[in-house]
């Protein structure tokens, strides 16, 4: 989060106010600025790239829509990456749901402790740990987050890859101080429970 | 701090999101604790970890992709717009709306007028209303229950101002209340069944009534309401000049101006303005003079001056 661009006409807030006198130009100033970061939330929510860019999209066309209701209180970057959130979401339940006429189902959730928290966890391979080059290592921590429950998973993803405050996490997903703290603190454990699994410590 | 709790605010901790009380009390506990110093060593590595998955970058059209989809919402949206309210033309249209209402309301005002004008209408002499006629008849039962309903809703509220004028006032009534049913019948296919309902077809019957009236038949008193301009009185005496200068003295009496006085064809020809609410005294004061038709006859219920044409003729 650019703190210099929090005023002037450079600011989110002035290209916001710009875009909505009809400078689309400003709104395109928006777009270049937020693009990434709220294509890296989706695509860690969906974890199909293409689906990730849809989602971008469609977040950005219903941000314009929507431009008039942006609180000016609001953070900009915050505002943006819920809705890329909330499209997100109907996504994967789009694809949840197309999954779920599927006859058998490979990836149910596997109930670990209190609730939901694991998806599909790595099988236990101890001989890697040494071993792991540093991409392994990258594609071991990733599964270890896509097993995550999808409340878990998005505070992890603000926090620790997109480098939100708590305040903007319980802004953007709706949630009090409080339940952001313990999921996040649930969530790491749970990253830390399967990386210590899957290679046998850390 | 307990154990339990200490070790739920680890992650926490690592993020400085304590307060300072907390993380004295942490700190304290991990002095002490060689299990949390340990979790608190792997938490922060797991962090690290975490941190190390990389950025996708968007795909090079992405930009120009969503402006497109934008660009396309932003036409709509102005499209929708233009339509419906230019912002150039936002005033104006107002201002034809602000006008449009005012018309409406001052041509309702002038035109919907409640019963009690038949009690303000003026006597017409016998041209008009062929009183004789009407008494061997008697007052005609009316042939609708909704007439029937209206009578005693209008006469007693007629404060007669002469004998014979009530006698004569009567028979107009009369004579729109056959109009008024045979309108009715002509609409038989929907007949009104309230008083609500009739007399708001007597008034939409005003509205329509102007150019439906032939100028030969005696003007119905549902169409005397709305006069059409100006109004034109016909006097039958004997002695035009006389009673010429009789009626600019009583136009002047009553408030009015004369326009012009002149003789064609044998015929005095007065043409002025008086006050609206003063033409029923100019109506009776020109009927006092002699056989006299008005047309329209007044209705006494119109605001500021109206124009009147006098022609007088020797019979």
């Amino acid at each position: 989060m650019d703190e210099q661009k929090t005023t002037g006409v450079d600011s989110d807030a002035g290209l916001v106010a710009s875009a909505l006198q009809g400078d689309l130009s400003a709104f395109e100033a928006l777009v270049r600025r937020h693009q990434k970061k709220m294509l890296n939330v989706a695509y860690q929510i969906t974890r199909d790239y293409d689906e990730a860019c849809e989602v971008v999209q469609e977040a950005f066309l219903s941000a314009y829509k929507n431009l008039k209701r942006f609180r000016a209180e609001a953070k900009v970057s915050t505002w943006l990456v819920a809705i890329a959130i909330n499209c997100a979401r109907n996504r994967r339940r789009q694809i949840a749901s197309r999954r779920a006429r599927m006859p058998l189902s490979l990836d149910a959730p596997i109930r670990i402790g209190e609730g939901d928290l694991m998806r599909d966890p790595p099988s236990n391979d101890p001989s890697a740990l040494e071993r792991i080059e540093e991409e392994e290592l990258r594609r071991l921590v990733q599964r270890c987050i896509d097993a995550l429950d999808a409340d878990f998973k998005e505070v992890l993803i603000l926090r620790d890859i997109q480098d939100f405050s708590y305040e903007e996490i319980g802004e953007a997903l709706a949630l009090r101080g409080g339940t952001v703290k313990s999921r996040l603190s649930r969530a790491r454990e749970a990253v830390k429970d399967c990386l210590q699994k899957t290679m046998g410590g850390l | 701090m307990d154990h339990k709790a200490a070790r739920k605010k680890l992650s926490e901790y690592l993020d400085d999101a304590v307060a300072d009380e907390e993380r004295r009390a942490i700190e304290t506990h991990l002095e002490s604790c060689a299990s949390c110093r340990d979790a608190l060593a792997e938490l922060r590595q797991t962090i690290g970890h975490i941190k190390r998955i990389e950025d996708v970058d968007p795909p090079p059209w992405m930009t120009s992709r969503i402006m497109a989809h934008v660009r396309e919402e932003a036409q709509r949206k102005w499209s929708w717009r233009r339509l419906f309210a230019p912002a150039v033309l936002r005033p104006a249209m107002s201002g034809v709306a602000i006008a449009f209402v005012t018309a409406v309301a001052i041509y309702v005002y002038q035109n919907i007028q409640p019963e009690v004008s038949f009690r303000e209408m003026p006597a017409l002499p016998e041209a008009a209303a062929p009183v004789g006629q009407e008494k061997e008849k008697g007052p005609a039962p009316p042939p609708k229950k909704v007439l029937s309903e209206m009578r005693p809703e209008a006469t007693p509220k007629a404060a007669p101002p002469q004998r014979r004028e009530v006698a004569q006032d009567q028979a107009i009534k009369d004579r729109a209340m056959e109009d008024l049913s045979r309108k009715d019948e002509e609409k038989a296919a929907a007949p009104p069944t309230a008083m609500a309902g009739t007399a708001a077809q007597v008034r939409e019957e005003m509205m329509q009534a102007p150019g439906a009236a032939a100028p030969a038949a005696p003007p119905a008193p549902a169409e005397l309401a709305r006069p059409a301009a100006p109004y034109r009185f016909t006097l039958q005496a004997k002695d035009t000049d006389a009673a010429a200068t009789e009626i600019k003295g009583k136009i002047a009496r009553l408030g009015g101006t004369v326009k012009s006085s002149q003789v064609s064809e044998g015929r005095r020809i007065i043409r002025g303005e008086v006050p609206a609410t003063k033409i029923s005294g100019l109506s009776r004061a020109i009927g006092s003079l002699g056989p006299m038709t008005a047309t329209p006859a007044p209705s006494g219920y119109n605001k500021g001056n109206v124009e009147i044409l006098v022609v007088i003729s020797s019979p």
